[in-house]
């Protein structure tokens, strides 16, 4: 019996000790890493939609339940953002959003800006974790010269011009990593296809423009 | 021993990576660039420093204010009390690294957290700081560290030059460079910590 005490109480003050320091750790570095994420997005959200000046996120209201179906509360979560050229939140110029894609070896998450007629912007990668040298050329953004891959080809590409080569479509892959490409065009795509009714952009009109 | 023997003697004679063929699976997998061994060489460093002095600070307590047959009936609980002191020190570098170093935190990614389960930091604290005194396991965690360090980054060096024809992420081969792509991939770091061991062994060989 005493053994067992002695055992608990040894147990019981590491843990506390433990569990004391990550705490105050914690207070501090919380609002360091918010940081960082934020400027990680305001960044890509800067180069998606570069003649914006004021990103207003437009948010909805998701409901977080517990085992029995009860609402326990409601969690807001951003849907795109509304993008603005007047500091005074005038002049709309298009909107940006995120999409995630089940890529070869990860999960791919891209930022797409797309102007107030629905054609894309511009694109960036935000993460993925794919093939070195092969996957992971996703991420170039070089001056697209209509041979290799490069984020800048979805410059004015519209829901219907949205599949790659292999597929009978326009995006040119990449280069031995085809499920990349076509991972990240149809994430796009499928996000598009949900996002642009909600906006109020048709998407047919939108393909007969072009 | 001299404390600085104690040092030297992870680095080479005990190199937990190439000696005591300790925690591959990181050392395989993070050795893809300098940046990425350097970074994850530190964290682990800076978790078997502070693992072995306060493991063997512990011990020393309890040797302190403890009677014989008490000390003995702790020794059970041993592996649950090091690895929260270990998880502790791991979620510091974790968090510390993601608030302040966010590249890499994203580079190393899941390999931060299981630092845990890295047996070269529980080995140490069983089979060294356990059993020595405040000091001399602070110098064994500095020499592991550093050993483990310098593993990581000899791979890391050959990998990244050949596999991306960069030196510490800066392009030194030259575009026309094609990059022997498999030395990125994981049979690249089987090809090369075998050369490696191979070597090592060859020398002690020819030593006698």
């Amino acid at each position: 019996m005493k053994n067992i005490l002695r055992l608990g109480i040894v147990m019981t003050i590491v843990s506390l000790l433990s569990a004391f320091l990550l705490a105050e750790l914690y207070s501090i570095t919380k609002p360091k890493i918010e940081i960082q994420k934020m400027a990680k997005t305001m960044e890509a959200l800067k180069l998606v939609l570069p003649d914006a000046k004021v990103l207003v996120p437009v948010t909805k209201k998701i409901p977080v339940k517990d085992g029995e179906g009860n609402l326990l509360f409601e969690k807001d979560e951003i849907i795109y953002y509304q993008a603005y050229a007047k500091e005074d939140s005038s002049q709309l110029v298009g909107y940006a959003f995120k999409s995630v894609g089940n890529g070869y070896s990860s999960l791919i998450e891209t930022m797409i800006g797309i102007d107030s007629a629905g054609q894309i912007t511009r694109i960036k990668i935000l993460s993925q974790k794919e093939t070195p040298g092969l996957g992971t050329l996703s991420e170039d953004s070089e001056k697209f010269t209509g041979k290799k891959w490069s984020t800048q080809q979805f410059e004015g590409k519209t829901y219907e011009q949205l599949k790659v080569d292999k597929d009978g479509g326009e995006i040119v892959s990449i280069t031995g990593a085809t499920i990349t490409s076509r991972a990240i065009t149809n994430s796009i795509k499928s996000k598009l296809e949900t996002l642009l009714p909600q906006i109020g952009i048709s998407r047919d009109k939108n393909a007969e423009v072009n | 021993m001299s404390l600085f023997a104690e040092v030297i003697k992870g680095v080479y004679k005990e190199n937990p990576a190439f000696r005591l063929v300790l925690g591959l699976c990181p050392t395989l997998a993070l050795s893809t660039s300098m940046s990425n061994a350097i970074g994850m060489g530190l964290a682990a460093t800076f978790v078997l420093v502070c693992s072995n002095a306060i493991i063997s600070l512990l011990i020393l307590l309890f040797s302190k204010i403890l009677s014989e047959e008490g000390q003995k009936s702790i020794n059970k609980i041993r592996i649950p009390v090091f690895i929260v002191i270990i998880a502790c020190f791991v979620i510091i570098v974790e968090m510390v690294m993601s608030a302040y170093f966010p590249a890499l935190s994203e580079s190393l990614g899941i390999f931060i957290p299981l630092i845990v389960v890295n047996c070269i930091i529980l080995g140490r604290a069983e089979g060294f700081a356990s059993k020595n005194s405040v000091i001399p396991s602070i110098a064994d965690g500095i020499g592991m560290g550093l050993g483990f360090t310098a593993a990581l980054c000899s791979l890391a060096i050959v990998r990244e030059f050949l596999g991306s024809g960069k030196v510490l992420g800066n392009l030194v081969l030259g575009a026309g460079y094609k990059p022997m792509l498999i030395m990125i991939l994981p049979p690249g770091a089987f090809f090369l910590i075998g050369i490696y061991l191979g070597i090592l062994n060859w020398l002690d060989l020819r030593k006698k």
